[in-house]
């Protein structure tokens, strides 16, 4: 059935729903695997499986239903997923994690700055930098000395 | 700060010279003491109350970083790889150093032989405690009960792992009892269904129950050391009460990584047997309920005893539960 | 009337004019200061300062400044660290409102409408209203406590692991109620976030589910990941994608203070939300959590015009900040009754107070009078001075708002990631929160909300415990859920409400595809 509105068009026509109800419904199946180790109930004595088996089951339940509606209902159509936004914030995130306890605030906090700046199309380098260094100084001195907080400033190798 | 990265900076030989100075001069900047547990819990204030004397008689501040998670072992498994510069120690327990074994058969250490042991802390003594309208009043009455009514008799425990749940356990392999078993998130919610009466009885820390039982909202049937407790001198030991086996306390103890230099070690026990001697420390130590060492309980060699005994201890009872964490 | 002379000996401790030496060692120079009432705001200010750190959530603002107050005498300690709780409290409000991060669930529902109205240049409005409605929520409050304390405290042990469970199906309605969308995508991510509760060691045999072998994961997910990423970073995400929406927040910003017709439309659901809090308050099993999500579904179900909500609705901000404060109040009931913390934050709070060697029991009021009610005073002093600071402050809040959002983004990711870390100095949470952040995004960008996800996943842990444990304590019984009166009335509240929350969603799914 040819569809020409703004929605979804062919055989499915509410395209956000079906990739949505797909993709959650192979998080339940995948969950459901998982737990196939689990005890169930003995007596009146929960298993460890019990609860996250039945979440699970009405999960895929729900999901499924997503699925069918979405070849029967019209809703809006995919939208773009953009690279950059989520590459750079993602990886800047990351970099945080990984090197905050090796590289230390100092390092891990300027890096981390300059890498998610990196995520817009208009990200200028200098401003950029100076922006990393000042906020980093901040946080440097509000947590570590203000606070007291245990995270590493400088490099574990410069100690 | 500035000092330390130009050193560095001069490269690897000076650090090493710089090195073999730093135990000389040991401390010359703060050291960092892991408890493996969320701030505000028994472990954490006795590592904040010693902590700040140590600080004090060190000349250098001895910084609390709480890492919590698993058990404790995540914040033990960190600290266990750290430098051996004595910059890294840890507050270790009961769970992480004596039962963490029996729990988790992929630990990433060894508590008898990844450590250096500093000595021991302070430990708090396990009371069982019932509901207020429990039928009996002392602890034979109460074992008694508690072995004729199986498991129509509830306990409650503060989750897998937690120090209410392997000392129940302890419980009751020396009462002979097996009651239904009632977990809870944490000792909050498990000490208010036993205040409502939801739940029979439960073991747990006394810095967590002293309230309760001087105010009659829980009943105690015993405490689980060979002598009373000051801070509840009425409450009768379970060797009085007849289950003399019975003696467990939730000891907290200072461990830094393994190959510790001997002076660092002497230097940081010092310290620590300093702190838990201190008659003002000592008493607000004692006014929590908690046990604490006198100097040579605090010595690392008696530290290591206690880590192996343990470890005997509570591996064979934990297994034999079929409790692993993972 | 014994109420209130105490709570008027309460107000002198902590107005007290005590001579201090401010120039110690430089030669003495004495001068008398109220202390108690300084330090009180000190620690609002300090609180909210910090509290208002996006990433930084009051648990972790609560955690990092207690040391300060170790060198204090335990009175002054105390009055202190309550300044420091409500600061806290309002500083993840505001950042709930300004940069849709939620610090704790109880911001979850204020990022809803509070952020809509930021978009829409109404920042000013939203945080000032929250403010004046925390204000009257803990004024109301602190006489509850006052008043009612003590006969609260045995209705509360009424509680059973039963009640609590279908008080949790209760809320859980509530959840389903916060979404503005499909009603079945928010079932969807309601199960989805009862599914990702169970994540981590079982809480009776210690097995490990869902952890894929990760020992971080063994004791679950961090509650404040999960809602950074799923909400925070997916909104940075989401802004990131196109210029033009991204400065939409800096483009017009109207008004500082609300109009008149803000507080007409406010001043009920501020009432409401306070009662609706105070009550929930006082359950020692964390109640206080339901409230906002509670007022916020109670407004939605008796405005006049629903779709308002989601939208930048104001009563959607006035309701649950009001419940949020009364309920942050009333849970201090539990814990300086019974002796028996009902959150996280309480559990500091009795550890702050262990550390001075006030160990809170059942018998504190008897025998530290002085420490009890001039706690109790200080709670309101603590709302009055969230008043005082934080009106002015309202307009400088709204200024960082014109900070270009190329600059204002990585600081906020910069602090987020400090934030997390420091919860439990773990890197692994700050990876943790990445995913969580693609994830949402996923989410958002196939028209699933989050709100309901976040809600689900705190109440999931409840209700599995409390499940095991009613069920467990009636030897295998279901039939408790319905014998016992409490219990049986939520299910009855629960199950009315899910046939209202599907009603008008039938009707509505027509019109939906109608207009978009």
């Amino acid at each position: 059935m040819a569809d020409n509105s703004e929605e979804g068009s062919g055989l499915i026509k509410s395209p956000q729903d079906f990739v949505g109800g797909l993709a959650l419904l192979a998080i339940a199946v995948a969950a459901f695997i998982g737990l196939s180790n689990l005890g169930s109930m003995r007596g009146f004595q929960f298993g460890s499986g019990t609860a996250p088996r039945l979440f699970c089951l009405l999960l895929g339940a729900l999901a499924l239903l997503l699925l069918l509606s979405s070849f029967t209902t019209r809703g809006p159509k995919l939208e773009s997923f953009p690279w950059r936004g989520p590459l750079f914030i993602l990886a800047s995130v990351a970099f945080f994690g990984l090197t905050i306890r090796i590289l230390g605030l100092a390092v891990t906090g300027v890096i981390t700055v300059l890498l998610s700046g990196a995520a817009i199309d208009d990200f200028r380098i200098k401003e950029g930098t100076i922006f990393a260094i000042a906020i980093t100084a901040f946080c440097a001195f509000l947590f570590p000395f203000a606070l007291g907080q245990p995270i590493p400033l400088w490099p574990t190798f410069l100690q | 700060m500035l000092a330390l990265t130009k050193r560095a900076l001069l490269g690897g030989a000076f650090a090493l010279a710089a090195t073999a100075a730093q135990a000389q001069g040991f401390p010359n900047k703060p050291i960092t003491m892991i408890v493996p547990f969320a701030a505000g819990g028994p472990t954490d204030l006795i590592a904040r109350i010693v902590g700040d004397h140590m600080s004090r008689s060190m000349g250098q501040q001895v910084v609390i970083e709480n890492v919590a998670g698993a058990g404790g072992t995540t914040g033990i498994t960190r600290a266990a790889r750290s430098p051996a510069d004595g910059y890294t120690i840890m507050m270790g327990h009961m769970g992480t150093h004596g039962a963490a074994p029996g729990l988790y058969p992929q630990l990433a250490y060894n508590p008898q032989t990844d450590f250096t042991p500093i000595g021991l802390a302070a430990g708090t003594p396990i009371v069982i405690v019932t509901k207020k309208d429990f039928p009996a009043s002392t602890l034979q009455e109460f074992v008694a009960k508690v072995k004729a009514d199986g498991d129509k008799i509830t306990q409650a425990h503060a989750g897998v792992g937690s120090v209410s749940h392997i000392t129940g356990l302890l419980f009751n392999q020396a009462s002979g009892g097996k009651p239904t078993s009632v977990p809870y998130r944490g000792t909050g919610p498990a000490l208010n269904d036993l205040v409502a009466g939801n739940v029979d009885f439960m073991a747990d820390q006394i810095v967590n129950v002293a309230e309760q039982i001087k105010a009659g909202t829980v009943k105690a049937m015993g405490v689980a050391t060979a002598q009373r407790n000051p801070a509840l001198p009425n409450l009768a030991t379970t060797t009085e009460g007849g289950l003399a086996n019975y003696q467990v306390t939730a000891w907290n103890a200072v461990f830094a990584p393994k190959g510790l230099p001997a002076d660092v070690t002497a230097k940081l026990t010092e310290a620590l047997t300093k702190a838990v001697t201190d008659p003002v420390i000592k008493k607000r130590l004692e006014d929590l309920g908690a046990d604490v060492p006198d100097a040579q309980r605090a010595s690392p060699a008696a530290l290591a005893t206690l880590v192996k005994s343990e470890n005997e201890r509570w591996v064979p009872l934990l297994k034999a539960a079929n409790i692993t964490a993972n | 009337m014994e109420v209130f002379a105490n709570l008027i000996g309460g107000l002198w401790v902590v107005f007290k004019i005590v001579p201090v030496d401010i120039m110690p060692g430089a030669g003495s120079f004495i001068v008398p200061l109220p202390v108690n009432v300084l330090l009180c705001l000190v620690g609002a200010m300090i609180g909210t300062l910090i509290g208002v750190l996006p990433g930084v959530g009051p648990i972790a603002t609560i955690a990092m400044l207690l040391p300060i107050t170790y060198k204090l005498d335990p009175t002054g300690a105390l009055i202190m660290l309550a300044g420091i709780y409500y600061g806290a409290q309002y500083g993840g409000s505001t950042t709930a409102i300004l940069v849709n991060i939620p610090g704790e669930a109880t911001s979850v529902v204020t990022t809803l409408d509070g952020f809509q109205m930021a978009k829409q240049g109404r920042a000013g409005a939203a945080l000032a209203i929250a403010a004046i409605g925390s204000f009257f929520a803990g004024t109301v409050a602190t006489l509850v406590i006052a008043v009612l304390g003590v006969p609260l405290t045995a209705l509360a042990l009424k509680f059973g692991p039963a009640d609590y469970f279908s008080l949790m199906i209760m809320g859980l309605i509530f959840a389903v109620a916060l979404a503005r969308g499909s009603v079945l995508k928010a079932l969807i991510m309601v199960t989805l976030g009862l599914l990702a509760s169970t994540i981590g060691s079982d809480l009776e045999s210690g097995e490990q589910r869902l952890t894929l072998g990760l020992l971080e994961l063994s004791d679950g997910i961090e509650f404040a990941v999960l809602a950074m990423g799923i909400i925070g970073f997916a909104e940075i995400l989401r802004n990131l994608e196109n210029p033009e929406t991204r400065d939409l927040v800096q483009a017009k910003v109207t008004g500082l203070m609300p109009t008149k017709q803000d507080f007409k439309d406010s001043a009920m659901p501020i009432v409401r939300g306070t009662i609706i809090g105070s009550i929930l308050g006082i359950l020692p099993g964390n109640g206080a959590v339901l409230g906002p999500f509670a007022s916020y579904t109670v407004e939605k179900k008796l405005a006049k015009d629903p779709s308002r909500f989601g939208r930048g609705a104001i009563e959607g901000v006035a309701g649950p900040e009001s419940a949020n404060n009364a309920g942050a109040q009333t849970a201090f009931i539990p814990m300086l009754t019974l002796g028996i913390p009902p959150n996280a934050v309480m559990a500091i709070m009795i550890g702050a107070m262990t550390i001075h060697g006030i160990v809170p029991g059942p018998q504190i009021m008897q025998k530290q009078p002085e420490l009890f009610w001039g706690m109790i005073a200080s709670m309101w002093v603590g709302n009055l001075m969230l008043l005082i600071i934080n009106l002015p402050m309202v307009g400088i809040w709204v200024k960082l708002l014109q900070v270009p959002y190329r600059m204002l983004f990585p600081a906020i990711l910069l602090f987020c990631c400090i934030g997390i870390y420091s919860v439990n100095n773990q890197p692994f949470d700050v990876l943790m929160t990445g995913a969580c952040g693609l994830f949402g995004y996923f989410l958002v960008k196939n028209g699933f909300e989050a709100a309901p996800l976040l809600i689900a996943f705190v109440l999931g842990k409840l209700m599995e415990e409390k499940l095991r444990q009613a069920v467990l304590i009636s030897r295998g019984s279901m039939a408790v859920f319905i014998e016992r009166p409490l219990s049986a009335t939520f299910l009855v509240v629960a199950v009315v409400m899910l046939v209202f929350a599907l009603l008008p969603s039938i009707r509505k799914k027509r019109d939906e595809v109608f207009t978009e």
